[in-house]
């Protein structure tokens, strides 16, 4: 099946667990096989992520009591010093399992961003035809989430 | 440009897609100013980790044959199909086509053949346009039939009839791992001009080979052939005529296929 891991990839990262990812990898190639006359050519892989995306929100309106992954108190988190500026110089320390973690309990926007652009490589423009979001918005986010992540990951390591 | 200019768009300079002016002002920013060289450094280790490959979730073993059945039952159901409930009345509708049945089973080898024939047209027609539309053309993109054959060990229990025909105006440009009726199968892609043509292989398995014929399904032609053992299937959207020239120049330049 084309594009499979990069399907699952995303799902499993926005669905957080193996079953709930694999439903709606699923679901997508479904609607991929269903709607391959609507494929106008084009980057196929963006095209099929962007019905994964479509099946996970589809998804997470019919099943899920609540959002994935907590949700993110911009208070509580608010860690940036007085220079704007955490202590970056102990990211450097941050080993894979710690930035798993965190970006698994950033808020499922923030997730699917970081997966489009730091895992799979899109740029930019395909993130925004990706996610129907304005390039502008793309632009924002991905800064957010790359802050919040940090953010996250200072604390961690603070605590270690 | 301020430190509060540049951590507005450090993250277009880190993702290299700040046009030129831009890029120039933040790297001369980040000369001058220690605090933010050593954010973008911070967020570059974050980068790297995440980069690395194992926060990637591979697909899990399985899922390729669930995606697989899935899609094929869906294809099912679509086909047309009437629901109904049993009544006696039937009865006297399949009596006699009880008494049809059993002339059929004596036909039935002829009737299992065509129909065998049926879905497999189906099935190497829709592999051809998947091949293209997922832009999976090839696994081994190579002109070279001395790469695209060896290729295939290991992958398929035998070894594909590879020829070249670039002469001809039929280059090879790869071949691909498919599946026909859940076996793997050797599809060898060929270009004429600006057709693709997905040439599907397999040992034949039947006793005696099947008619030779052209197909039209969903606006491409097939024609199948038996040759030395080995079962071809040519599928492209060019006309039938070049199809039938592509199929006699691989039959007079095919080599009998090796053993596997």
């Amino acid at each position: 099946m084309p594009h499979m891991n990069a399907a699952y990839n995303l799902a499993r990262w926005l669905a957080g667990n193996d079953s709930d990812a694999q439903d709606v990898v699923q679901e997508a190639y479904l609607r991929a096989f269903k709607f391959l006359g609507g494929f106008r050519g084009g980057d196929s892989r963006s095209w099929l992520l962007r019905i994964v995306r479509n099946a996970f929100y589809d998804w997470l309106k019919r099943n899920r009591r609540e959002e994935t992954g907590t949700q993110f108190d911009e208070e509580i988190h608010s860690a940036d010093d007085e220079t704007g500026m955490p202590d970056t110089s102990l990211l450097e320390k941050a080993d894979h399992e710690l930035v798993r973690t965190a970006i698994g309990d950033l808020p499922c926007e923030f997730r699917e961003i970081l997966v489009l652009r730091e895992l799979e490589g899109f740029s930019y423009k395909e993130i925004a035809d990706i996610s129907g979001l304005p390039l502008g918005t793309v632009m924002s986010r991905l800064a957010r989430a790359r802050e919040h992540l940090r953010t996250l990951v200072v604390e961690r390591l603070e605590l270690k | 440009m301020n430190c509060q200019e540049t951590q507005e768009i450090i993250h277009g300079y880190l993702d290299g897609e700040l046009d030129v002016v831009h890029n120039l002002a933040v790297e001369q920013h980040l000369q001058e100013c220690a605090m933010c060289a050593r954010s973008l450094r911070g967020m570059q280790s974050l980068r790297k980790v995440m980069r690395g490959g194992s926060l990637y979730f591979e697909a899990p073993r399985g899922l390729e044959k669930r995606l697989r059945s899935a899609v094929r039952q869906a294809s099912k159901a679509e086909s047309p199909r009437w629901s109904w409930r049993w009544d006696w009345r039937w009865t006297r509708v399949l009596a006699p086509l009880a008494a049809a049945a059993v002339v059929l089973l004596i036909a039935m080898p002829l009737v299992m053949r065509t129909s065998t024939e049926d879905r497999l047209s189906q099935e190497v027609v829709s592999s051809h346009v998947r091949s293209l539309m997922a832009s999976h053309l090839t696994d081994v993109a190579s002109t070279d039939k001395h790469t695209v054959k060896p290729w295939f060990n290991g992958k398929v229990d035998f070894s594909p009839p590879v020829t070249d025909l670039a002469d001809q105006a039929f280059p090879l440009i790869g071949g691909r791992l498919d599946y026909v009726e859940n076996h793997p199968v050797a599809a060898l892609v060929y270009q004429h001009r600006k057709h693709f043509i997905n040439l599907f292989t397999w040992p034949s398995i039947r006793v005696s080979s099947t008619p030779e014929e052209f197909r039209t399904q969903q606006g491409y032609n097939s024609f199948h052939w038996s040759q030395d053992g080995m079962e071809f299937w040519a599928v492209s959207d060019m006309n039938q005529a070049d199809l039938k020239n592509f199929e006699q120049l691989l039959r007079n330049g095919s080599l009998p296929p090796s053993p596997p």
